[in-house]
């Protein structure tokens, strides 16, 4: 009997053994503060009429940013915070340009862009 | 006394000075081999699948069907060994994939694969060019996967220096394909000025054909001249940006027209095809990195049947030491997949559980036998593992996560054969009834032979596995091989080894001065006290059946309770998980990117994520599941894939299920707000499938089919569980069709192809050759194109101008070279874009897919949920739909639905585990027949198997655990164990009897006697199970093992000597 004992006790403490071990540490989300920044002016997505007559989304050419081959625009969302959208432009005529792709009618563009405004920033127009 | 092969063995090897050699030999061996077999994260499986890229331009999606995949999948499924023929229809393209049976020569398949497309090729319709056939293989599936991020350069810096890094990779040895996914290529970019063209009177069709022409370059030939051979060459490559610029492409007033005068020519980053970005999450130690930046992503793959590890660490130095050169200050390169260093781990922690076992096993035995009995079992151990393992580098396995399996798999009960042995050395050594030596010899026959009968019940239940055919074939087959090879070692280590070890080491006990008899033991007297009154009493004998058979009936009964669920295999604890996102047919890239971003946005707060990329427009780095799902083909302006690393299992609480089921509604709701379709994809432990859920619906015609698949769709978005539902029908897109009038166009002697290349090459831009520089390191094309903001009013086609052939065109007569606006000859419709047509094995097939997470784990209780709506829904003929489970339906005149994914193979793997189960049972009926010489013992010992449940299923349900194939593995594997603790019981009871004991009481000697030993083996391998416990795919496995061999011990030693008395008494009564 005493070996028995000695047996289930074994095993107890292996499972005890077994649970341990590996560090888990518990990572919280970071509420970071948001930095809100001052900017000149933000546009709206407009829509205009190409020459050709068909409807064009039009922003101001000032909006417009490179990022080596890609050209974005600092869009502005609710709240005021400030994302990076990647668009595709098209002609462009008297200050303006026309969007082709990735902005839609209404939407809120920095203009002029603001070089080294991070996404997630907050953005409050200067009056 | 009888002398067996074991007692022979032993004496011959028990005084020789060879043993110690030998064992030396094999663990030295074992443990060199352990470090030459290559070592990987996925098995060796070769997918028998190939991708038939067939192109028929022009054709509609219902033309390439009738034409092209039609016949192609007729004379496929001629060849023999083919199992399943897909196809995929859609405008100009066919793709059909071959699938062959699982283990057939891969190259073979190919030849005959190819031979029948070139017997067909005739029978094509002309237009249909020879098929680029393409084998998909698991090597395929890169092993390191290298982002290049920076937050100065753009995606086409990033491309060049990755390129020149791919370039030095390649270098290495044993490296398979490098890719580059991301990033954009050179490329000279010809972009055409309508107006120009118009004015200088040039068309786009002319330019093309004068820089092919001018693009050339031969040897002529040679002349002689004194004695000496001199070769002439003629013409010049387009060398730089510049010699393209001054083509000349036509004449006008007597001037010659430079392509510089009516075009834009620039050297440069091709038009923004691809968007691909990387960014830290929030788990990420650069967490201060905020935002995201341009990347491009260097996949590594290897050869065949070479180290993961090995490879991964050669490009890892070789990286660094490009660094400084190539890779300069402001580019960052991370190693975002790693299958080196993941099966490297996998490697470590298989021998972190085989020491913990082999320890915690020395221990078990130690307490029962002494310390010294300890250490005979804790030396044969190592030995046994070190001789598998060198088997498997003989047979070139490779170590990865299934052969690992195989070795967990037998730790616990590879111990078993030396503990009897040794056991039974100890117990006569404490008689003292003979000198030591004669002891051992005869400690060794008693157990010897019915210790290698049992090894053999035990083989014979696990061989069978071999046979399970399908895509889980591969994953199931190393298993019995490395399972029956590592008892077989460990038979003769036990009959070897063990005596001489034993014989050296094991002492009689001091204490016991008296004769040791078996009367005396504390299990003598339990079984005097439990076993004999059953024994003697036939009520109390039935009152204990009944209590078994009801123990074994509630257990089962758990099943249907859905107390236990059924599951075929569960969620490994990755690092990884991707979204796919799908957005409607006509999308544009920057809208599905911002989709993309705005779904990534939400996954960088996720706490455990370490870092993303994600691709648009083209495709992540694949991996197992996506090589099978074809994920390699999502290339198009509406796709996008989000890769998702995770911190590694250690820092993180859940597992990466849990977290893919927490993040899913988010990402889902996210996507809905766009109209887009995100999935969650988890790599999957078994052989991937399309989906998890799969139903596939055929039926008269496409229509009718589609409809009933919106309904089967409905119905799956509102079954509780079921998530990531989707179909692969295409939305409505919007085309344009451009419809030339012949007539008018034949006057005026222009011809179709003329209109529809000058189209092209205004919409979609042509190739016109290569540029010839002699340092690029990726071909530069030339590429002719309208500009971005032209082709927006493409619609407008009058300053768009083909000349006329005039009378070369055979139709007019009027002269040639007259400008021709194309709004003259070209009218145009708005259409919707043809469908893409789905058929499996010769039938049309509309799949809706979905997988399960949540309220059910499983998809066969969805797929029972499901069911009962299905059969529900009205179809127009008005009958009922039934699902089917098991084959298509044999006629497409109704329509009808069969559920495949996950199911399919679970159905396959289950009924294949069942028939070599049964196959299992008769074998040990056979060897326990041959050995007993009775029809009848076998049965008895037989009664026990079913035992094994009363613990298994309960177990499963206390850890709420899935009963899985690795827990079906377990049981298969306890019947071996079980029956082999039978016999050595009723061999002993016959020996017993042989001696002239009575029946009665030899019973209750064999089971006292036997008791020892049984509960060492069954502690064994309890033990060696709770080192796997905490693995989420072998959970089910050492449930299985822990339970069922806690329990069915338990009741076999109590059943299997009732139930042999019962039926012995009856016979010589």
């Amino acid at each position: 009997m005493k070996h028995t004992v000695l047996f289930l006790v074994c095993i107890g403490f292996f499972i005890l053994f077994v649970g341990c071990g590996g560090k888990k540490t518990e990572t919280d989300t970071v509420e970071e503060e948001i930095k809100v920044v001052e900017v000149e002016h933000v546009a709206v997505v407009t829509t205009g009429r190409a020459n050709d007559g068909r409807p064009v989304y039009l922003i101001p050419f000032t909006a417009l940013f490179m990022r080596g081959q890609l050209e974005g625009v600092q869009v502005v969302g609710d709240e005021g915070i400030v994302s990076v959208r990647w668009i595709r432009t098209g002609n462009i005529s008297d200050g303006s340009v026309e969007v082709l792709s990735g902005l839609g009618e209404g939407e809120r563009v920095i203009a002029p862009y603001v070089m080294g405004l991070r996404e997630g920033a907050k953005v409050t127009v200067k009056q | 006394m009888r002398e067996g092969i074991a007692g022979v063995l032993a004496k011959l090897f028990i005084n020789s000075k060879l043993t110690p050699l030998l064992m030396m030999t094999a663990l030295l061996v074992g443990v060199l081999a352990t470090f030459m077999t290559p070592r990987e994260e996925e098995p060796q499986i070769s997918v028998p699948l190939v991708d038939l890229y067939f192109s028929y331009p022009g054709g509609s999606a219902k033309e390439v069907e009738e034409r092209v995949a039609k016949p192609v999948e007729k004379y496929l499924t001629e060849i023999e060994g083919v199992d399943y023929v897909y196809s995929i229809s859609q405008k100009d393209f066919a793709l059909v994939t071959v699938r062959y049976n699982v283990g057939d020569d891969t190259e073979e398949s190919m030849v005959k694969l190819w031979a029948t497309i070139m017997k067909n090729m005739d029978k094509m319709p002309a237009g249909v060019q020879i098929p680029l056939v393409k084998k998909v293989t698991i090597d395929d599936v890169p092993v390191v996967t290298l982002t290049f991020w920076s937050d100065s350069y753009g995606p086409y810096e990033l491309r060049r220096v990755a390129g020149q890094v791919a370039d030095e990779l390649k270098k290495i040895e044993n490296i398979g394909d490098v890719n580059l996914n991301g990033g954009l290529k050179r490329q000279l970019r010809v972009v055409l000025d309508k107006n120009k063209l118009a004015q200088y009177r040039i068309t786009p069709l002319q330019i093309a054909r004068q820089i092919r022409a001018s693009n050339s370059q031969v040897t002529a030939g040679t002349f002689q001249q004194m004695n000496r051979e001199f070769t002439v060459k003629t013409g010049k490559f387009l060398k730089t940006a510049e010699d393209v610029r001054n083509v000349v492409v036509g004449i006008y007033n007597s001037d010659a027209v430079y392509l510089k005068d009516v075009a834009e020519v620039i050297d440069g980053p091709e038009e923004v095809d691809n968007y691909t970005f990387f960014g830290y999450g929030a788990a990420s130690h650069d967490a201060e990195k905020q935002g995201e930046y341009p990347a491009v992503t260097l996949t590594v793959a290897k050869r065949k049947g070479t180290d993961a590890t090995e490879l991964a660490n050669k490009v890892l130095a070789k990286i660094e030491s490009l660094k400084g050169s190539v890779i300069t200050s402001g580019i960052n390169v991370i190693e975002t997949r790693n299958y080196g260093e993941t099966a490297s781990e996998k490697v470590f922690t298989l021998l972190e559980h085989l020491v913990g076992a082999v320890i915690a096993v020395t221990i078990v035995v130690g307490l029962f036998l002494g310390w010294r009995g300890g250490l005979v079992v804790f030396a044969s151990v190592p030995i046994t593992f070190a001789l598998t393992l060198l088997v498997y580098y003989l047979f070139d396995y490779t170590l990865n996560r299934v052969t690992l399996f195989a070795l967990i798999f037998v730790t616990g009960i590879v111990v078993d054969d030396s503990i009897i042995i040794a056991e039974n050395i100890h117990r006569h050594f404490s008689m003292r009834r003979m000198p030591k030596l004669q002891a051992a010899i005869t400690a060794i026959n008693e157990v010897g032979n019915p210790t290698i009968l049992a090894t053999f019940t035990v083989i014979a239940s696990v061989l069978p596995m071999v046979f399970v055919s399908g895509l889980m074939g591969p994953y199931m087959s190393p298993m019995p091989i490395g399972a029956s090879l590592a008892m077989i070692f460990s038979l003769f280590v036990a009959l070897i080894g063990t005596p001489w070890l034993a014989f050296r080491l094991l002492k009689a006990e001091k204490g016991h001065s008296e004769e040791y008899d078996i009367r005396q033991s504390v299990y003598y007297k339990i079984y005097n006290k439990t076993l004999a009154p059953l024994l003697t009493s036939w009520w109390k004998a039935t009152i204990a059946f009944v209590f078994v058979g009801l123990l074994l009936l509630g257990a089962v009964s758990m099943i249907p309770l859905k107390m236990v669920e059924l599951k075929m295999l569960p969620f490994d604890n990755k690092s990884e998980f991707q979204v796919i996102v799908d957005m409607p047919e006509g999308t544009t890239l920057e809208q599905t990117a911002r989709v993309s971003k705005d779904i990534v946005s939400y996954i960088r707060t996720v706490p455990e994520v370490e870092n993303y990329q994600y691709y648009v427009g083209t495709h992540a780095p694949i991996n197992f599941n996506g090589l099978v799902r074809h994920y390699y083909l999502r290339q198009n302006d509406n796709m996008a894939d989000i890769q998702v690393n995770l911190v590694h299992k250690s820092e993180r609480r859940d597992q990466s299920h849990d977290i893919a089921k927490r993040v899913r509604p988010r990402v889902q709701e996210i996507a809905a707000k766009y109209g887009a379709n995100a999935k969650v994809v988890e790599v999957p432990p078994g052989p991937p499938v399309l989906s998890t859920i799969v139903a596939e619906i055929y039926g008269p015609d496409m229509e009718q089919q589609i409809a009933l698949a919106r309904q089967i769709k409905a119905v799956m978005e509102d079954t509780p569980g079921v998530v990531d539902v989707d179909w692969m029908v295409e939305d409505d897109q919007k085309v344009y069709t451009m419809v030339i009038d012949k007539q008018k166009a034949a006057f005026r002697g222009i011809t179709t192809e003329q209109i529809t290349n000058t189209l092209r090459m205004a919409l979609d831009g042509v190739d016109v050759g290569l540029l010839h520089t002699d340092t690029e390191l990726e071909p530069v094309t030339l590429e002719l194109r309208l500009p971005i903001s032209a082709r927006a009013s493409i619609l407008d086609l009058s300053d768009i101008f083909v000349k006329s052939q005039g009378m070369s065109s055979l139709t007019t007569r009027l002269p040639a070279g007259e400008m021709v606006p194309l709004s003259e000859l070209v009218s145009i419709e708005e259409t919707v874009e043809d469908k893409s047509i789905y058929r499996k094995d010769l039938k049309g097939v509309v799949y809706v897919t979905a997988d399960v997470a949540g309220v059910t784990e499983s998809p066969v209780y969805a797929m029972l949920e499901m069911d009962e709506r299905i059969r529900e829904l009205e179809t127009p003929g008005g009958y009922r739909i039934s699902p089917l489970y098991t084959a298509p339906p044999f006629s497409e005149e109704k329509l009808a639905m069969k559920w495949d994914g996950e199911w399919q193979i679970t159905f396959e793997v289950f009924r294949d585990l069942g028939a070599a189960f049964a196959v299992v049972l008769v074998i040990i009926y056979l060897l326990i027949v041959g050995w007993f010489q009775s029809f009848k013992t076998p049965l008895v010992m037989m009664v026990a198997i079913p035992l094994s449940l009363v613990g298994i299923i309960p177990g499963h349900f206390i850890h709420g655990a899935f009963f899985t194939a690795t827990s079906m593995i377990g049981m298969i594997a306890l019947a071996g164990i079980m029956v082999r603790n039978s016999v050595l019981i009723i061999d002993f009871i016959q020996l017993r009897m042989q001696e002239g004991v009575e029946l009665k009481e030899a019973v209750i000697e064999a089971a006292a006697v036997r008791t020892r030993p049984i509960l060492l083996t069954a502690g064994t391998v309890v033990i060696g199970a709770i080192v796997i416990l905490f693995d989420p795919i072998f959970q089910g496995l050492a449930i299985s093992l822990m339970w069922g061999a806690l329990l069915s011990t338990v009741l076999t030693l109590g059943v299997v000597p009732l139930t042999y008395y019962l039926v012995e008494k009856k016979k010589s009564v």
